[in-house]
């Protein structure tokens, strides 16, 4: 009964196709070299960063009766502490209404960034957190990376007026220790963690070290189960990244919907206009601020994530799930999309019936 | 059906069904705690309402340029929001054809002010 009143609800919302979440990638330099990084970040890029007018321009196509409540406008990158402007950023999008957030390596994440940020309206933070010392530092490249990553964390986990979480990749090296993690992020304050795992893309696609064993696939959604059912002030849940199957409602809040193109929109940083972006951008590029009017291109574009008929193929031709799944996360469809890139489902009901 | 849609995100037992995470973006479950200042812009003259008028803001002790707060639509209306804990907010309205003089106008504590008339003499030729 609930699956189906959420395949109602979900259709419904996908009818409906309210945009009240969007991304600007406001600069693709980064002052790391991260290994699982999907947009291939770094010091020498490719792509100025886009000035804030530009974004602007797109961000006032949006009409004031079309910004709901909660519209949420996420800064990312590359490392948007990076840009000169952020304060300036964040103030012109909060004189339209739109609420803000930031997703941040929190390198450069201070006490004084921090005041600033917040008087700036940032009401909304993500800081990753990749393992331990020893693992955060190799999958961030960088040597000292963990303790400012956790100084970060410290000062933004017990600030009242952001929401705030602290996001993990979770890879075949720092699997093993989550549970140290998870004591490190209490005993900090942290309120929110969200664990998920690596999509083939990007740097993470030369590196084997990335990817999750279908066994560890499964001990990862235990790890988040069983946490979920203890008291801990620290709520840990796995991202909407996949349909679950068995663990479904179980390891987060909310079941499996992609909200890609449904609710979800970027402007990427050479203007582009696509869902997240994760998301395959040649394949699914539906246009360019400096070509196109960016709202217009939301209410008439996005077709191919308003109606995933298409993506019944490949793995996901006679999948018996289906209904439930809509061929997983958008970002699982990448290159040719002949077919998704990983299955969530059946990883865990393979591990399942390998252990029965 | 966005009947429907408005009527489960308005009840309070089926509001959480809204609140989703992009997979790598923030949170999105907030308290906003902003005010919004509408603003009209007429010229002085004849009270007609200028459309395209260009609406930049300046902040004590955070701004270091003025910021782009948007452009009023052919009624001459532009809404903005701003922080109940600004102290002082600057407002400068350029008109782009330059038929009309820009106008700075200053505020103090901004969140106690709802609707603003706001009125353009004609440039000086």
């Amino acid at each position: 009964m609930n699956k189906l009143l959420f395949r109602l609800f979900r259709n419904n919302e996908i009818k409906v196709h309210e945009l009240n979440y969007l991304f600007w990638e406001c600069t693709s330099r980064c002052n790391l070299h991260c290994r699982h990084c999907g947009s291939d970040c770094g010091k020498e890029v490719r792509y100025q960063d886009m000035p804030l007018e530009d974004f602007l321009g797109a961000l006032d196509t949006i009409p004031r009766k079309h910004r709901p409540k909660g519209f949420t406008v996420v800064l990312t990158g590359g490392e948007p502490l990076l840009r000169p402007d952020i304060q300036q950023i964040g103030r012109c999008i909060s004189s339209r209404g739109f609420g803000w957030g930031m997703v941040s390596n929190g390198y450069f994440y201070n006490e004084e960034m921090h005041r600033n940020l917040i008087a700036s309206g940032m009401m909304a933070l993500t800081i990753s957190l990749d393992g331990t010392k020893e693992n955060h530092d190799w999958m961030r490249g960088k040597s000292d990376c963990y303790e400012h990553t956790l100084k970060a964390i410290s000062i933004a986990a017990i600030e009242s007026r952001l929401n705030f979480d602290v996001v993990t990749c979770v890879n075949r090296k720092n699997i093993g220790e989550l549970e140290t993690l998870f004591e490190i992020l209490q005993g900090l304050g942290v309120r929110k963690w969200r664990l998920f795992t690596i999509i083939p893309i990007g740097r993470a696609a030369n590196n084997p070290d990335m990817q999750l064993t279908d066994d560890e696939l499964l001990s990862l959604m235990h790890f988040i189960e069983g946490h979920r059912k203890s008291s801990a002030s620290l709520s840990v849940s796995f991202s909407c990244e996949g349909y679950l199957g068995p663990f479904e409602e179980r390891v987060r809040d909310n079941r499996f919907f992609c909200h890609a193109g449904i609710n979800i929109a970027s402007v990427l940083i050479d203007g582009s206009i696509n869902a997240c972006p994760n998301i395959d951008r040649a394949a699914f590029n539906q246009g360019n601020i400096y070509q196109d009017n960016f709202y217009e291109v939301w209410e008439n574009g996005f077709l191919a994530f308003r109606n995933r008929q298409w993506a019944r193929k490949g793995q996901c031709a006679d999948c018996p799930v289906w209904r439930n799944c809509l061929g997983d996360g958008m970002h699982n469809w990448h290159g040719n999309l002949d077919s998704v890139l990983t299955c969530h489902y059946s990883r865990i009901i393979s591990a399942i019936e390998h252990h029965s | 059906m966005k009947w429907l849609h408005n009527l489960l995100k308005g009840c309070t037992l089926t509001t959480a069904l809204f609140v989703f995470q992009a997979c790598y973006g923030t949170p999105q479950d907030f308290e906003e705690n902003m005010s919004e200042i509408d603003f009209q812009v007429v010229s002085a003259s004849t009270k007609k309402p200028l459309g395209n008028v260009s609406v930049k803001r300046w902040i004590s002790n955070q701004s270091d340029e003025w910021e782009n707060c948007g452009t009023t639509d052919a009624n001459g209306l532009l809404s903005v929001f701003s922080y109940d804990d600004y102290s002082s907010v600057e407002f400068k309205f350029e008109e782009a054809s330059g038929s009309y003089q820009a106008k700075d106008t200053s505020f103090v504590n901004p969140g106690q002010h709802k609707a603003i008339p706001i009125a353009l003499k004609e440039a000086i030729k």
